[in-house]
């Protein structure tokens, strides 16, 4: 299964991203009472991790 | 990075889209001192003694209700502020996931997007393999040292060197082909010393 890449922009914007044809429709958007999934994240980051590399791509 | 999201895919075309109402809350850390695990606790008490800086991005997709009031009042990431920050979010979270009349539901993720871009693997063969070509390193030399038998990294770094360099695994790169890849790493480098 493709991955979902978190975005903040509107589907016109997602299509023109991907370089789809102006003519692919866009989905119908769900009204809010067909919001059925829910989620709650959180993520820690281990101080080894985070400093391994330092500036992990600076500028020389 | 935290974060709270009510949603439903919709799929059209063999693409899923994601609609819904989000709340992320992204806290960007620096100057780490010491060690152990960076839980957001533990990241107000390191800038509260001076051993980190913190900044943060709250970011609300998919509401249209007012929440200025609501906003945490922003100073620095000490203990006192972590937990008005703490406090302040929940509320949002609240509101926002509750107050059916406001949201409107926006693109939250897709598919549309990851299925244009390189697999991790490739892309962090692709840099690694730049990389170890502009500090010098031969094809052999840079594989031994890569932290990583993934495959389809290794293949990369290989198609890289090919490309670049020749087939020979033992060659090292001269000056002009360090500088080309120096160029198309457009500024990025790896600090740690990888190749020495």
């Amino acid at each position: 299964m493709e991955s979902l890449m978190p975005v903040n922009f509107s589907v016109e914007d997602a299509h023109a991203a991907a370089d789809l044809d102006a003519t692919v429709e866009s989905p119908e958007v769900p009204k809010v009472e067909e919001l059925d999934n829910w989620a709650q994240e959180a993520y820690s980051l281990d101080v080894s991790a985070a400093t391994t590399r330092q500036r992990p791509w600076a500028s020389r | 990075m935290f974060g709270t999201s009510r949603w439903k895919d919709v799929t059209k075309d063999k693409r899923t889209y994601r609609f819904g109402v989000a709340l992320r809350a992204i806290i960007v850390v620096s100057d780490i001192k010491g060690g152990g695990s960076l839980t957001l606790p533990i990241v107000a008490a390191k800038v509260e003694i001076g051993d980190a800086r913190a900044t943060a991005q709250l970011l609300v997709r998919g509401y249209k209700g007012k929440l200025a009031g609501a906003l945490p009042a922003w100073q620095t990431f000490g203990v006192d502020s972590y937990a008005q920050y703490m406090k302040s979010v929940s509320s949002i979270q609240q509101t926002i996931l509750d107050d059916e009349t406001n949201i409107q539901p926006e693109l939250l993720a897709t598919t549309v997007i990851s299925s244009t871009l390189p697999s991790s693997g490739v892309s962090v063969g692709f840099v690694y393999g730049l990389h170890a070509i502009a500090e010098g390193s031969s094809l052999a030399h840079a594989v031994e040292k890569l932290p990583s038998s993934d495959a389809e990294v290794v293949t990369t770094v290989r198609a890289v060197y090919k490309a670049h360099i020749g087939e020979d695994e033992r060659a090292t790169p001269d000056p002009e082909q360090r500088q080309e890849a120096e160029e198309q790493l457009r500024g990025l480098h790896l600090t740690r010393g990888w190749f020495h």
